[in-house]
């Protein structure tokens, strides 16, 4: 990717970021108590490396930096998005691996789940003093209103779907399939590797056989 | 005179032939007429994106606190600006430039914004830098060496004051790998520019030496060997926004 995409990209979200916190003094402070960190999220697939660069309650994304990480994060995207998304703290089947310190990933994945933004605010700066805090009302008690059903919502819609209208398989068959294909690669790459050492050693029976022959 | 002899004595400015000794005082004209507005212009012609390329190119220079930078031709100060936030208060960085109108402008814009302590100011030629030996571990120059008349005499300038280990980093206007960007851009270019110039710093052969000069700087692979030449090591480049710019970073050993 050129790298203007991707610093626009990263520089956008940095700002979006910074923007949140400085609307949610909690938050920010919950960071700051945190110091200085580095957290490097390695994506694979597409390959992607990003370092998120935590001081005085601030956070910086970059493409590169040299100095200590504290804690590593690999995964694809879509597990790196799922964990991002999820509220559960466990990575067990999550296909992400970490390496370094897991607190700071935990403490981090908590400021971004109490993430309380004080709409009024900026609402008000953009629409005025009448129609902004009524604007910041109604955001307020739609969120309040999603976070209570959130997690009825999505467990009823995957009931619905994978039990009623038979649309979707069950997740445990789900986790099931994940494990046959991670299994069945596995097996692939065993007997790719098998077969290239028969070959190696065929050809160097070969070899051995054909100088043996070979008149003196 | 032998060909040979004159073509040493001679040098572009955009895409006049000149007096090696005329070059410098040409250049400085042009920097004159254009300091004022200078931030304005690269925000209006680059569309805001000249950030974006300075912003990688601060990644990439992997300056820490503590550490000595020297931005040369920094102009108006951008890279100053982020660099004395990052070597903090017991780091230093040498905001540098050739021509005067600049640095006045560089050095206001930062005191404005409250930069002051580890950041010195000082008007030099990239071809003889008034610094020790091994007294930097960064260099950028950023948008400034296809002004330098002598462009291998400015590298090996600045190998000489980087601390063995330092890195320097070029960023330039460089060849688009693209040729229908690059035709664009070659409109873009001698059109655009110097109309923009024209209006809104009233001055258009400023901004069509812009243009031209960035034509006849080298192209990416020439700039590479050039440093390597200087004797700079593990030399690479990165094409941003389709080639248009490059950045160069070289190592010394």
């Amino acid at each position: 990717m050129d790298p203007t995409l991707s610093t626009a990209a990263l520089a956008s979200l940095e700002r979006m970021i910074n923007s949140a916190l400085s609307y949610d003094p909690g938050s920010q402070q919950k960071l700051r108590k945190l110091g200085s960190k580095t957290l490097q999220i390695c994506c694979q697939g597409p390959t992607i490396t990003t370092f998120v660069l935590i001081d005085d309650g601030q956070v910086q994304l970059r493409q590169h930096y040299e100095g200590q990480i504290d804690c590593q994060l690999k995964g694809s995207a879509m597990a790196l998005a799922n964990l991002g998304l999820s509220s559960q703290h466990s990575l067990a089947n999550s296909g992400v691996q970490v390496f370094g310190s897991t607190g700071l990933l935990v403490d981090l994945q908590g400021i971004a789940k109490d993430l309380d933004i004080d709409w009024e605010e900026p609402l008000s700066q953009l629409l005025g003093d009448v129609a902004g805090p009524s604007l910041a009302g109604l955001v307020r008690k739609g969120i309040s209103f999603w976070r209570e059903r959130e997690a009825s919502v999505w467990q009823r819609s995957g009931e619905a779907l994978s039990e009623e209208l038979r649309a979707t398989p069950h997740p445990y068959e789900l986790e099931d399939f994940n494990q046959a294909v991670d299994q069945l690669r596995d097996d692939g790459e065993r007997l790719a590797a098998k077969v290239g050492k028969l070959q190696h050693s065929l050809e160097a029976a070969l070899n051995a056989a054909k100088q043996g022959n070979q008149p003196e | 005179m032998s060909e040979h002899k004159q073509e040493q004595e001679t040098t572009h400015f955009g895409y006049e032939t000149v007096d090696k000794g005329e070059k410098a005082g040409r250049v400085a004209d042009v920097f004159h007429s254009v300091a004022a507005k200078y931030d304005l212009m690269n925000d209006l012609m680059s569309g805001g994106i000249h950030r974006l390329w300075k912003r990688y190119t601060i990644e990439l220079s992997g300056v820490r606190a503590g550490q000595k930078v020297l931005d040369i031709a920094g102009g108006t100060g951008d890279l100053t600006l982020k660099f004395s936030r990052l070597v903090g208060p017991e780091g230093q960085v040498v905001l540098a430039d050739i021509n005067d109108s600049m640095l006045k402008v560089g050095r206001d814009k930062l005191i404005d914004k409250g930069v002051a302590g580890n950041v010195q100011v000082s008007q030099a030629d990239a071809q003889f830098l008034p610094f020790a030996d091994n007294t930097f571990d960064c260099i950028t120059i950023a948008f400034g060496l296809r002004n330098v008349t002598d462009k291998d005499l400015a590298l090996r300038s600045m190998l000489r004051v980087l601390k063995p280990g330092g890195r320097l980093l070029v960023l330039e206007f460089s060849k688009p790998g693209n040729p229908l960007l690059e035709k664009a851009y070659d409109a873009y270019s001698f059109a655009f520019l110097p109309t923009m110039g024209r209006l809104i710093t009233n001055d258009a052969d400023s901004y069509r030496y812009l243009a031209e000069s960035i034509r006849m700087h080298p192209d990416q692979n020439t700039l590479k060997d050039m440093m390597s030449d200087a004797g700079f090591a593990a030399c690479e480049y990165h094409n941003m926004t389709g080639g248009i710019v490059a950045l160069h970073k070289g190592i010394k050993p």
